[in-house]
């Protein structure tokens, strides 16, 4: 038992050391889900200022402290707001800045919609016989003569 | 002597426009033709008038005058030739000023060509353009003037003036000469000399067709008349920024080190926005022209189509985004926006005006909903959801949260990849079904027939993807959609020629001529359908199944990415003639461990901002993009981003079948003795 128990503390000693080392890959998957807080609209995978290099320094020690890319992008909002993030991770911004424009999408196909129905209610108009249609009155009584002489 | 020459000319122009647009007001409202021509001959004169204005900033430019503030600011001595011409619209002023030369120029062409056929609308055509014009150029006269020249007070602060100030003296040139600031590296890059241009042509043409649909409005005649006019100005318009915008990822592509050529940027987004409302415009008025229909639709799209380009005029040089092209920012904001409104504004009353005096109903009835003109509304209704969709994830959502809600946000890839591509999948829907569907009351079991062969054709490739282990759903759902629209065009170009043959005994080259020159309009248009094909194939495959990796390699070490391996060689550094600090790497491309290229990714370090240039091996199959992206002291170890961006090259053949496709379009109908030749079967499949 005791040698057991040795076994799995030297093993926990040795984790940190056998665990993969934080690659360029892994701090880019992370940068490239976040916005340079300075130079608006570069995402900072690509943003190559210096403050920009900073930063993905940060992430990759982020990284290697065990930090999950969700708590370090977090931790990138709580610092310089939401402009960080491609999409608001704050969920009232985010439901404004995803659900409006599919509920104006909506409202476009709606419309389209309704234009398409209002022109075949236009064509089925158009195509039925009017009721007060003398034409119709002398077409009934034609019909009604021809149905009595057979 | 050439900033005076510059000046009097941009002064002159400015007065002929204002002369030309009071005389066309007069004339419209008189009624009196001398006004008429009065108004033609001076806004015809604004485009030689500019021409000389803009020659002699370009000579400026070439000849490295310095004492004029434009020149310094975008030149230095170590400029070569070729950046000394693209810097004419490497910053505000100039910009601003080669936007008002096309604009006359557009007005020139227009005037000219329609002033006999179109003369009723003559009066509203030379109104509209003329006050766009002089509003332009008053900015550059007022706000924004190239010809500012330096002078040195009597105390010696140095001031800034287009003319001399009492007490002043013109500077040392060969000072000003020395610390002058030179071209923007961005813009130093062989496609800055056509992309402006082209996305400048694109912007400024669609003020005809918007001139056109006002003259209409304010005349009372709204007719086909107007939509007869313009729809020529409309696709040249649109396909200038259709290639502008292309030209301009191909930029972004190749300069701007990110491995993309579209990014969603707001700039790009103001540029698309009226691209696509001219495609919308493209598609519905050829209900107006065949059924009468969609008449008030058509006026909003026109409007629309314009006042887009001028928000995003207004939005790219306000300052009220930031982005990369943030360098033509400056205090034009606010009367740039008062005269999008007012034109805006003026635009939709006049519209709304006529509506209620019922100019603007259908002149036909609906004849059925799976007739040609129903799709044609979906595909309207599809553009109208898009156009929302970036205007709102570029503009709206930022905008309303950084001022109601004091949170600024950025709507970036994410949001546009989670809003468009089900959108654009719509569209790709109704291209291979539209073309299908006969116009007026058409039934779905025709369109079902219809659909069997572009559907049996798009199986096998899409089979064969799958068989090469492409397994997504989305993936295969994007390019059945893609190859369905593009099957759809291909078979009616050989339905049509086939139709030819049969008839007529032509040969099968004869017969694609004579169906081309026959209906340039339908065929141009689905040539250009194929090429939107294309691009979607690009797009697809570089989005989907684009590759990276990032390492930072000694030399002798070697990455890997798929099957690609990349070994980096050597690293040197040498000085330009223009004065950056060239930081080149040497590094050896192989496949399947066969030597493919050898690549030289580099780092421009100039003054202001360094550049990453990326080393490409290009092939039909993909792009295998390397970026050098940063090194040590002595070049010893370097970090290289290697890319691999699948059938990136369709998008820019897409785009030159695109152009051709236009091309063919929008050239004037002269129909042949042997294309008019025309038999009931051939009617009825070429209608």
């Amino acid at each position: 038992m005791k040698t057991i128990l040795l076994a799995l503390v030297l093993l926990s000693l040795a984790l940190p050391a056998l665990a993969q080392p934080v690659s360029d890959d892994d701090v880019n998957a992370v940068a490239a889900r976040l916005y340079c807080p300075v130079c608006e609209n570069v995402p900072l995978d690509d943003c190559e200022t210096a403050a920009c290099r900073q930063w993905k320094s940060e992430i990759r020690y982020q990284l290697d402290a065990g930090l999950s890319p969700k708590t370090i992008i977090d931790d990138f909002v709580a610092r310089f707001g939401q402009r960080v993030v491609g999409t608001p991770t704050d969920p009232t911004l985010r439901a404004l800045a995803l659900v409006t424009p599919w509920a104006l999408a909506l409202g476009a196909f709606l419309s389209g919609g309704l234009l398409l129905r209002r022109w075949a209610r236009q064509r089925r108009a158009a195509s039925l016989p009017d009721a007060h249609d003398p034409q119709n009155d002398y077409r009934a009584r034609v019909e009604a003569d021809l149905r009595a002489r057979r | 002597m050439l900033a005076e020459i510059g000046l009097g000319a941009l002064l002159l122009a400015f007065v002929a426009a204002v002369t030309a647009l009071l005389a066309a007001l007069g004339a419209g409202l008189r009624k009196r033709d001398d006004w008429l021509r009065s108004a033609r001959n001076a806004a015809l004169l604004t485009f030689p008038l500019l021409l000389c204005s803009i020659s002699a900033l370009l000579l400026a430019l070439l000849d490295g005058h310095y004492q004029i503030s434009y020149v310094w600011s975008v030149t230095d001595p170590a400029t070569p030739s070729f950046y000394r011409f693209t810097a004419l619209w490497g910053s505000q002023q100039g910009s601003l000023l080669f936007w008002s030369l096309l604009l006359s120029l557009y007005c020139f062409g227009a005037i000219l060509l329609n002033w006999r056929e179109h003369r009723p609308l003559m009066p509203g055509v030379i109104a509209v353009t003329m006050a766009t014009l002089a509003f332009f150029l008053a900015l550059s006269l007022l706000l924004e003037n190239p010809f500012e020249r330096f002078w040195l007070a009597a105390d010696g602060a140095v001031l800034r003036s287009a003319f001399i100030p009492a007490g002043a003296r013109a500077p040392d040139i060969a000072r000003l000469a020395a610390t002058a600031s030179g071209l923007n590296p961005l813009l130093r890059h062989f496609g800055m000399i056509i992309h402006p241009p082209m996305l400048y042509l694109g912007f400024t043409g669609f003020v005809i067709p918007f001139a056109f649909a006002l003259a209409a409005l304010a005349s009372g005649d709204l007719s086909a008349t107007w939509i007869r006019a313009t729809r020529r100005w409309t696709l040249l318009a649109w396909m200038f920024l259709g290639l502008g915008l292309l030209l301009g990822g191909r930029w972004a592509y190749d300069v701007l080190g990110w491995g993309g050529y579209w990014g969603w940027d707001p700039v790009e987004n103001a540029a698309l926005l009226p691209w696509l409302t001219g495609t919308a415009f493209l598609h519905s008025v050829l209900i107006q022209e065949k059924r009468g229909m969609l008449r008030l639709w058509n006026m909003l799209l026109v409007i629309f189509a314009f006042s887009a380009v001028l928000f995003g005029t207004f939005a790219t040089r306000s300052g009220l985004i930031e982005s990369v092209h943030s360098f033509a920012r400056s205090d034009i904001g606010f009367p740039l926006f008062a005269f999008w409104s007012a034109m805006t504004l003026v635009a939709l009353g006049l519209t709304l005006w006529r509506q209620r005096q019922g100019l603007l109903r259908d002149e036909r009835a609906f004849a059925g909903l799976s007739g040609r003109e129903s799709l044609f509304v979906l595909n309207n209704v599809v553009f109208a959801a898009l156009f929302i969709a970036i205007f709102w994830g570029s503009f709206g959502a930022p905008l309303i949260s950084e001022v109601l809600l004091d949170a600024p946000i950025t709507l970036g890839v994410d949001y546009f990849m989670q809003v468009t591509p089900p959108l654009f999948a719509i569209l790709f829907l109704l291209m291979g079904l539209a073309p299908l569907a006969a116009w007026g009351n058409s039934s779905l079991r025709r369109l079902g027939m219809g659909l069997r062969a572009p559907l049996l054709l798009t199986l096998p490739p899409l089979a064969l993807l799958a068989l090469a282990g492409m397994r997504t759903a989305e993936a295969l759902l994007a390019y059945g959609l893609v190859t369905l629209a593009g099957m759809v065009a291909l078979i009616e170009i050989i339905r049509g020629a086939r139709a030819r043959v049969r008839a007529w005994g032509e040969t099968w080259p004869q017969a694609l001529v004579a169906l081309f020159n026959r209906n340039r309009g339908r065929y141009g248009g689905y040539v250009v359908h194929l090429g939107v094909t294309v691009i979607g194939i690009g797009v697809i495959g570089s989005t989907l199944f684009q590759a990276e990796t990032q390492r930072t390699l000694a030399r002798g070490e070697s990455l890997t990415l798929q099957n690609y391996e990349l070994r980096f060689d050597d690293f040197s550094e040498a000085l330009a003639n223009d004065g950056r600090l060239l930081q080149v790497a040497a590094v050896t491309l192989s496949r399947d461990g066969r030597h493919i290229a050898r690549l030289r990714p580099r780092i421009d370090v100039f003054p202001q901002q360094p550049m990453t240039i990326a080393g490409i091996h290009s092939s039909a199959e993909n792009d295998v993009y390397v970026l050098l992206t940063g090194h040590d002291e002595t070049g010893a170890r370097a970090t290289f981003r290697l890319t691999i961006n699948p059938l990136i090259n369709f998008v820019w053949w897409g785009g030159l079948l695109l152009l051709a496709g236009t091309l063919i379009a929008a050239w004037p109908q002269q129909l042949s003795v042997a294309s008019q030749r025309q038999d009931s079967p051939l009617q009825e499949l070429q209608a």
